[in-house]
């Protein structure tokens, strides 16, 4: 083979492969925007309050347009459904993942996709002696230790997983994490209690006649400050 | 010549377009920059070894690490500040110009290395970031307004051609997560149906807000029209790839076409985008979100446009500063 000829039927063939390889960047991204089967068939998501949520408005949504149907029904149909489409994701689709992983190109865009309607709230307590006071409430203005770091967005994207019920152990994780740190920083507290106060976000109509939404505490754990490294 | 291989050949046409690379460059600058934010805001607050190392080295999470902290001994804080610092390094290098292909190669998998350590604390910024940089590895983004062109031909900026084809895909990148996040968006609250509510419950949950918004209740009506203005404009957004190509094929006939062309399309969208950013950025605190979107908007121009419009910038800089300068007001 001579290889100027090699060189120039490779120059000539190259506008070909580049255009091939692009064509393959942009069809991997667009399945790599498919929902992930981890967040489709995942019987704690549909179990969670926001998935019973979304399935009751849902079924009182398709009722409004005429359409008879039981959320149990509705919920049966879905899960079929969503089982039958992550089979399928995952025969076809699983080799992108590498993809995905090594060069960072995942395309998961569920941003605010459901915004909660159930929300929650992140309390830290201390007790001197005399009972446990507040010392962080997320938003609030009066209990404000450590703000910058509690209120960070990162920390935030925790709060915002831990304040659901799917994520047991990041609340504790979170608990654990922040004993000491209350020992530091109180050092005559003898007990710490970390809690998530879920609460309703009342309607627009209820929020204008003045209800306050009633939060009830969801996920608790005391810390025995004298106890933390 | 059979349809199949006409419409091939037009493709392998389109992606040997070579342009100025200022749009390029100007992207580069803007998501560097958003890196740096991203980067300094958690160091600032002295929380990167919290969110990212494991919990025996005083981390909140039990995380395994990526398989780049494994492969480099775990996650533990020797090798999460290797990473962090090569990450600072690299950003300064990106943002400056320097080390051409390498310098996006090597952030994206430190950077990516880092954030995909701990999914509770990433998102979609993290995923906008990496995208960037992969593409930044493909695109020729120091050929000018860097240190490499003034290395090369002693000069900041330069005329050369690059490709321009990853400007193309930058520009599919940022259009795929609009419309992308626009169809996930199926939520009974951003449906007529949910009385287009979304917008309200976003405001009223204290994880996400910058303020107290408790008398959004009384303002209803206009949380409304902008849930259903934001998630519309999400899933339409993908026909601006017919924008696009009828602005290619432009030469060609066709009445939705010419119709097309008689406005460009692309202005409003992107004045509606950034309206929606900045709204965003004042009303919700979600990191640098809005700043890494934006970093795509220079890709939606071409060059002569990005140059264009930074050179009426400049001049209007300039008579405002004359005007401003004491004893010059005329």
């Amino acid at each position: 083979l001579n290889p100027s000829v090699v060189r120039e039927r490779l120059r000539r063939a190259w506008p070909h492969v580049r255009t091939a390889l692009i064509a393959a960047h942009v069809l991997a991204v667009v399945a790599l925007t498919l929902p992930h089967p981890s967040l489709v068939a995942d019987r704690s998501r549909w179990q969670s309050g926001r998935g019973r949520m979304e399935l009751a408005s849902w079924t009182r949504t398709l009722n409004r347009l005429g359409i008879d149907i039981s959320e149990a029904e509705l919920e049966s149909k879905a899960w079929a459904w969503a089982t039958a489409y992550a089979a399928w994701h995952r025969r076809y689709l699983a080799p992108l993942d590498a993809y995905g992983r090594y060069l960072h190109v995942r395309q998961q865009w569920s941003m605010f996709t459901h915004p909660k309607q159930r929300v929650g709230r992140v309390w830290i307590e201390i007790d001197r002696g005399s009972g446990f006071e507040p010392v962080f409430v997320s938003k609030s203005s009066e209990h404000t230790w450590n703000r910058d770091i509690l209120t960070h967005n990162r920390i935030r994207k925790l709060f915002n997983r831990v304040t659901s019920h799917r994520y047991k152990e990041g609340f504790d994780e979170f608990a654990e994490w922040v004993a000491p740190q209350l020992a530091r920083d109180f050092p005559s507290a003898t007990r710490a209690r970390v809690q998530i106060e879920n609460y309703v976000t009342p309607t627009p109509e209820e929020s204008r006649a003045g209800a306050r939404p009633a939060g009830t505490f969801t996920r608790t754990r005391v810390l025995d400050l004298r106890a933390t490294p | 010549m059979s349809w199949l291989e006409r419409r091939w050949l037009f493709w392998v046409t389109l992606f040997a377009q070579r342009e100025r690379g200022s749009a390029l460059a100007l992207s580069r600058i803007a998501v560097a920059t958003a890196l740096c934010y991203s980067l300094l805001s958690p160091l600032s607050v002295g929380i990167v070894d919290d969110l990212f190392v494991h919990q025996d080295y005083g981390g909140i999470r039990q995380i395994a690490g990526t398989w780049l902290m494994q492969l480099l001994g775990g996650p533990t804080p020797a090798v999460l500040w290797t990473l962090y610092g090569a990450s600072l390094a690299l950003t300064l290098a990106l943002l400056v110009g320097f080390g051409g292909r390498w310098v996006p190669l090597l952030l994206l998998q430190t950077y990516g290395g880092i954030v995909a350590a701990n999914p509770y604390a990433s998102g979609g910024y993290d995923d906008l970031f990496t995208n960037a940089l992969w593409l930044m590895v493909l695109a020729d983004t120091t050929r000018t307004w860097s240190v490499d062109c003034k290395r090369r031909t002693g000069q900041w900026s330069s005329d050369e051609q690059v490709m321009a084809w990853p400007r193309y895909l930058l520009v599919f990148q940022l259009l795929l997560m609009y419309t992308s996040t626009g169809l996930r968006k199926n939520s009974v609250v951003w449906l007529p149906t949910g009385g287009y509510s979304a917008l309200y419950y976003a405001l009223m949950d204290p994880n996400w807000t910058r303020y107290d918004f408790d008398g959004v209740a009384w303002i209803y009506p206009i949380t409304q029209v902008l849930s259903a203005l934001t998630v519309h404009w999400e899933q339409l957004t993908v026909l601006l790839l017919a924008v696009f190509y009828f602005r290619y094929t432009r030469e060609r006939p066709g009445r939705l076409r010419r119709w097309m062309n008689r406005f460009d399309l692309r202005k409003p969208w992107a004045m509606i985008g950034i309206g929606l950013h900045v709204s965003i950025l004042v009303l919700l605190d979600v990191g640098p979100f809005s700043w890494i979107s934006l970093a795509y908007y220079p890709c939606l121009f071409a060059p002569d446009e990005v140059e264009s419009a930074l050179r009426r910038a400049r001049g209007a800089g300039q008579r405002l500063w004359q005007r401003a300068r004491p004893g010059t007001a005329s």
